[in-house]
């Protein structure tokens, strides 16, 4: 588990994060979100110990800090050294002996589709192949807890897709990860936790489902419906939404599902779908960034 | 040791794949030929202990700006991440420029022995290595607290400050080299309005400087007491101190490095 607690992050006069506490849970795919200069690649740089926080505590139990991996937003390596030339390094700079050292530079060579261009010079590499690059080095040592900036910059649609499965299939393993991103979709297909920040606060936390549960509502969708019961479920009960041939309900009220659905199966009108629909992770996020904009962040 | 042997390799190759490593050569190679080959009738003793030792000192100091300035930079956050503390990455850097500027030293030295008036001595050799060694370290500590990657705040400054300081006070005299450092700050006293209340700074400058004046004579003369003998060792101790302050600053500074 990662635990911060009130921790405050200035850069001069500015103030890149106030009061933040979060938890990560140990074992999940915690996903940070939020604006350009919310404070995320701070946060991540506060765990991994490049920087120091003004106040407050970061806590990492069963792990120290240079035994994670860590995937830059914008990664950089020596442009004079072929990527196997890197991972060696990395690899003994970790203390890894000569054998197992080989036998996991294959392996992520293997899983980051590096094997064929293990030979050539940084320099000479893509944007994507560096970006993969990243990513080798951090699962070389097998690390227990990994925190990714926006890991999936700089990768075209396939490596993005593969990026995905990798995450998904290191979670399995049990790692623990922290990734940043702006893609919200990637957020939503992967992530069991996340936190939202907004100007340095916390605008939003905790697991993905509760994040999104009090936006909970449901949709009930007709083939036809007659306008006489339209009007009549308007009557009833005004805070129905109704639009065409679908029935929108807030909230989880089971009076006012009760109460639509037997108006509906007493017209005999023929109920296609009915199910309870989340609020989007954007609505979510729009809501918490625009709230927090609200309640007064840092200028 | 094998992080640290790794960390020094890697700063080698980066240093000497890059045009600033060839430079650091030619510079050797220009000192060789315009300290030691131009100067007519050979060089004495105290000139071969002295420029040499001197020149390499400074070039250590150098060249541990140039790796740590080189080492400052987006692709060392996943290197330093992977050391279980910062410290072993500065001395990377201190060693590498060690190692370098003492190879250059040994090299320059070798070929500079013909041109001696007087032949080289186990002995001299014995005085003259423990001498150089401890200014190499202590060049190379001294550079890392100048180097934009061990800066926190004023420190650089301050740094430069009191080496100008020592530079300009060094340069009061014009006679050759400086044998007794401490003479150089007699006119202390001098300057406040009761001089004989004043007397303990200059003493006390005698005894902040007595390593380097002590390792100075050694050099030079050899054949010194045992009290002189622990001159490098003092000037080890020092180095010492200033790579653990440079460390102690390095390891709790907010590492912001500029991308490629």
């Amino acid at each position: 588990m990662i635990r911060v607690s009130h921790v405050t992050k200035r850069y001069g006069s500015v103030v890149a994060l106030r009061d933040l506490s979060l938890q990560v849970p140990a074992g999940s795919i915690f996903g940070l979100l939020g604006p350009n200069g919310a404070g995320k690649t701070t946060l991540l740089r506060l765990i991994a110990g490049f920087l120091f926080a003004d106040e407050g505590r970061i806590e990492l139990e069963g792990c120290a800090t240079f035994e994670l991996g860590y995937l830059p937003e914008r990664p950089s390596f020596p442009r004079r050294f072929t990527i196997a030339e890197y991972l060696e390094l990395a690899g003994r700079l970790s203390g890894q002996p000569g054998l197992r050292l080989r036998e996991a530079a294959a392996a992520v060579l293997q899983q980051t589709g590096l094997s064929q261009v293990s030979d050539w010079k940084v320099a000479a590499c893509s944007r994507g192949m560096v970006q993969r690059l990243a990513i080798a080095q951090a699962l070389l040592t097998d690390p227990r807890v990994l925190l990714l900036d926006e890991p999936f910059g700089g990768l075209d649609p396939t490596a993005q897709v593969v990026m995905r499965r990798l995450i998904l299939d290191l979670h399995q393993r049990g790692k623990t990860i922290v990734l940043s991103t702006h893609r919200l979709a990637d957020v939503t297909q992967i992530c069991s936790d996340i936190a939202i920040l907004s100007r340095g606060h916390l605008a939003r936390s905790g697991p993905l489902h509760q994040v999104l549960a009090p936006r909970a509502h449901q949709l009930i969708e007709v083939d036809r419906l007659p306008e006489a019961i339209a009007w009549r479920i308007g009557q009833l009960h005004p805070e129905v939404v109704i639009q065409d041939t679908e029935i929108t309900l807030p909230g989880d009220a089971m009076e006012v599902k009760a109460g639509v659905l037997r108006l509906l199966l007493d017209a005999q009108v023929d109920i296609v779908r009915l199910e309870r629909e989340h609020a989007t992770l954007e609505e979510v996020y729009l809501e918490a960034v625009q709230s927090a904009i609200g309640s007064g962040g840092r200028p | 040791m094998k992080r640290l042997w790794a960390l020094v390799r890697y700063l080698l190759q980066d240093l000497f794949r890059s045009l600033t490593g060839m430079l650091v050569v030619v510079a050797a190679l220009v000192f060789y030929l315009m300290a030691m080959v131009s100067v007519k009738g050979g060089v004495d003793r105290d000139y071969f202990a002295l420029v040499i030792g001197g020149f390499f000192a400074i070039l250590a100091l150098v060249l541990a700006v140039v790796i740590a300035d080189r080492a400052h930079q987006a692709s060392s956050y996943l290197l330093i991440l992977r050391l279980p503390s910062r410290t072993p990455f500065l001395a990377g850097v201190a060693l590498a420029a060690i190692a370098v500027s003492g190879l250059l030293a040994v090299g320059v030295a070798l070929l500079s022995i013909p041109r001696l008036v007087t032949p080289l001595t186990a002995g001299m050799v014995l005085d003259i290595v423990p001498v150089w060694a401890s200014w190499l370290v202590l060049g190379a500590a001294l550079g890392l607290h100048m180097s934009e990657l061990v800066r926190r705040g004023w420190s650089r400054t301050l740094l430069y400050a009191l080496l100008a300081f020592i530079l300009f006070v060094l340069n009061q005299r014009q006679s050759g080299v400086p044998v007794d450092l401490a003479d150089r700050f007699d006119w202390i006293p001098h300057i406040m309005p009761d001089p004989a209340r004043w007397a303990w700074a200059t003493k006390l400058v005698d005894v902040i400087l007595w390593p380097i004046s002590a390792a100075i004579r050694v050099a030079r003369a050899g054949g010194y007491g045992l009290l002189e003998s622990l001159a490098p060792g003092v000037l080890l101790l020092l180095a010492a101190a200033v790579f653990g302050l440079a460390g102690a600053l390095f390891e709790r500074k907010d590492l912001i490095l500029p991308e490629n």
